[in-house]
Parts: C-alpha cells; sequence; structure tokens
C-alpha cells in the first residue's frame, strides 16, 4: 500500500467534504432525506467490516469458527454493557478460549 | 487593532478550547484504539501518525485502516473516505452564513478542522446572540478546532504506543482486534430500529457480496443499509414513538441543521 498517496487521496476528498459547502452557500436548507441518508453512513459502513470478518471463513459462511463465537460474545457484552474496553476485553479472551479448544 | 480587541479575541479562543474539552474527552478513547488498530493493520506509525494530521477525521481514519488491513485497493478506500465523511458538507452548510465576511483564508483553515465535535460547539455559540463577542466569534471557532486537533494526535500516538506495549497479547489475535473493536463502538450506537436494521442490512449485504471484486460489496452495503435505516426511520416516525423528538417534528419543516438529525453520539 502507498500510504502517501493514500492520505494524500483522503486527505483531498475530506477537504472537499469539509470546504466546500462553506465556499458555495450563502443560505440554503439541506433537504432532510440528504441529513437522514447520511446519519447511517457510518453505522452502516462499520456493520459492512464487521459482518464479514466474523461470518466467513475462506470465503465461506462458517458458524463453528472461534471468530464468530468470539464475535457473538462481544456484542452480546456491547449490547448489555455499553462498555468498551470491556468488549474489547471479553472478545478478545473469547477467542483465545475457543481457539485453544478448537485446536488439537 | 486595539488592545481591547486582542484580550476579546484571546477569550474567545480559549472559550472555544475549554467548551470543546467534554467532546476532546470524549474522543480520546477512539484516538487511542485508532492508534491500536492502525497498529494491527500493519500500518507504521508514521502512517497512522499522518492520517491523523492530514486527514484528522475520526470514524473515516477507523475505516480506512480496516480496509488497509483487508488490502482494499487504493481508489475504493478514499471513495469510501468520501462517502462517511460527507456529512461534513451538512456541517459546513450550516455554518455557512456565520463566516461569510471572513477573509478566504480564515475560511478555508477554519474547515480544515471542521469536525462532529468542533461543529456541535461552534454552531451552539454562532446561534445564541448573547454569548460571546459577536465579531470574534470566528476565534471561538479556531480555538474549539485547535483543541481538538492537538489532542487527537496525541491520541493517536499514544494509542499506537499501547499497540506496541501490548505486541504479544496482540500477536495472538491480531486480525481480530480490529473487528471486536468495531463492535465495541458500533453496538452501543444501535439504540433505535432504524439504526439497528441500518446496521444488520449492512452487514448481511456485506457477507452476501463478499465475493464481488475489489470490495465492491462494501459500497453495496452501506447504500443498503442507508437505505434499510431511512426506510425503517419513516416507518418508526409513522407509529409515532413517544419520546423520539424527530417523530414529533412536522413532516413538513425541513431539518435546519445536521445537528437536528438523530444523532449517533459517539460513532461519527
Amino acid at each position: 500500500m502507498e500510504f502517501a498517496l493514500l492520505i494524500l487521496g483522503m486527505m483531498v476528498v475530506t477537504y472537499v467534504t469539509r470546504y466546500s459547502m462553506i465556499v458555495i452557500l450563502g443560505r440554503w436548507e439541506v433537504p432532510r432525506a440528504v441529513t437522514l441518508a447520511l446519519t447511517f453512513v457510518p453505522m452502516a459502513a462499520f456493520a459492512a467490516i464487521i459482518a464479514p470478518e466474523i461470518l466467513l471463513h475462506k470465503g465461506e459462511i462458517a458458524l463453528v469458527n472461534a471468530r464468530f463465537v468470539a464475535g457473538l460474545a462481544a456484542i452480546l457484552v456491547a449490547a448489555f454493557t455499553r462498555r468498551i474496553l470491556l468488549t474489547i476485553i471479553v472478545g478478545m479472551g473469547t477467542l483465545w478460549i475457543v481457539q485453544a479448544f478448537l485446536s488439537p | 487593532m486595539t488592545h481591547a480587541g486582542e484580550s476579546d479575541r484571546r477569550r474567545e479562543f480559549f472559550a472555544g478550547a475549554r467548551d470543546i474539552m467534554p467532546l476532546v474527552i470524549g474522543a480520546l478513547p477512539f484516538g487511542i484504539l485508532y492508534g491500536v488498530v492502525c497498529l494491527t493493520a500493519g500500518m507504521s506509525w508514521w502512517a497512522a501518525q499522518a492520517m491523523s494530521a492530514f486527514v484528522f477525521a475520526g470514524s473515516a481514519q477507523f475505516i480506512a485502516a480496516g480496509l488497509v488491513g483487508q488490502g482494499t485497493p487504493l481508489p475504493f478506500i478514499v471513495l469510501t473516505t468520501f462517502i462517511v465523511n460527507l456529512r461534513h458538507a451538512l456541517y459546513g452548510a450550516s455554518i455557512a452564513p456565520h463566516l461569510r465576511g471572513l477573509p478566504a483564508a480564515w475560511r478555508a483553515f477554519l474547515a480544515f478542522g471542521l469536525t462532529d465535535e468542533s461543529y456541535a460547539t461552534t454552531i451552539v455559540h454562532y446561534r445564541d446572540e448573547t454569548r460571546g463577542d459577536a465579531a470574534n466569534k470566528h476565534w471561538y471557532f479556531l480555538g474549539a478546532n485547535i483543541a481538538m486537533y492537538v489532542c487527537w494526535q496525541a491520541d493517536t500516538a499514544l494509542g499506537y504506543w499501547i499497540g506496541t506495549a501490548l505486541g504479544d497479547p496482540l500477536a495472538l489475535g491480531l486480525d481480530f482486534v480490529l473487528p471486536v473493536v468495531f463492535i465495541a463502538i458500533l453496538v452501543p450506537q444501535l439504540k433505535s430500529r432504524s439504526t439497528i436494521s441500518s446496521a444488520l442490512v449492512a452487514g448481511a449485504v456485506a457477507v452476501l457480496a463478499a465475493g464481488l471484486p475489489n470490495k465492491l460489496g462494501l459500497l453495496l452495503a452501506i447504500a443498503a443499509g442507508i437505505l434499510a435505516g431511512v426506510l425503517s426511520f419513516r416507518a418508526e416516525r409513522e407509529i409515532s414513538i413517544p419520546g423520539n423528538e424527530i417523530s414529533r417534528r412536522d413532516p413538513s419543516t425541513p431539518l435546519r441543521s445536521a445537528q437536528d438529525a438523530p444523532r449517533n453520539d459517539k460513532l461519527r
């Protein structure tokens, strides 16, 4: 990965999102449908990265899989406690325990 | 400028820096986790730090680091960054009228530091005519931006250092750190039917479309997630859940700003 190029590209597109409206606008009401749609983008992106990581094993859906069990444990802890550090500890801990049992 | 004018500017600057502090502290764990995630994605400290310094956009940086770890082609990471950061255009739209009359260099510089945190802090200050010094409110915006920026850089460095110190335990499940951190960030934000629908649909589409080349599935999944979220939000509003302030809004009034939209507190 060419990180300099990646960061340059990300910097340019991010700056465009920040500066464009400040320059263009006098007074313009953003349509509420647009506002609403954009609020879901980060959540959808995070979910889209998580799901394949915990559900797929070598391209196939695999539920008997340490990562799926650990992911599920992390989701439950996050949903019920909303505590970030605890979620990470339980998720990684479950992964290590299940891996120890699954591997010969 | 008179001495009084200078002290007004200074007062505005430090008021901005002070008012954003709770949000800066709220961002601290995310900055640290970002540093850890970069390490597990195989990024050097320089790359992680440069991304914080030049891109300076929390969730987009997280998502980019995740995509780097998955070997996503560069143009797709840049495109995803653009989509994730589009909400800044809404903030810009909302704050633009207050920046009219400022020199172009000021507006360009303030735009660089526009984040969820600085927007939320500054727009309140701009709209309240009883607060601060009307002629110098751009110094308040600047103070908020700089406080956020400096702390975000420090958080990144600290996170990367913590990740390095954790070396051994991380190595045992290196590639799992990323999804588990993402779960820890995402799940607590799913507080309504629409946010849950959005995440579930995006996740399902991402799994089903995982075979598509060049991570095309990611973009499809984001699009499907947005659609599911919007449809579910509309259905939610029709049955008008008490306590949901958006549901009580007269549907004919447009949202005035991104601030009026449903908040995703920490997930930005």
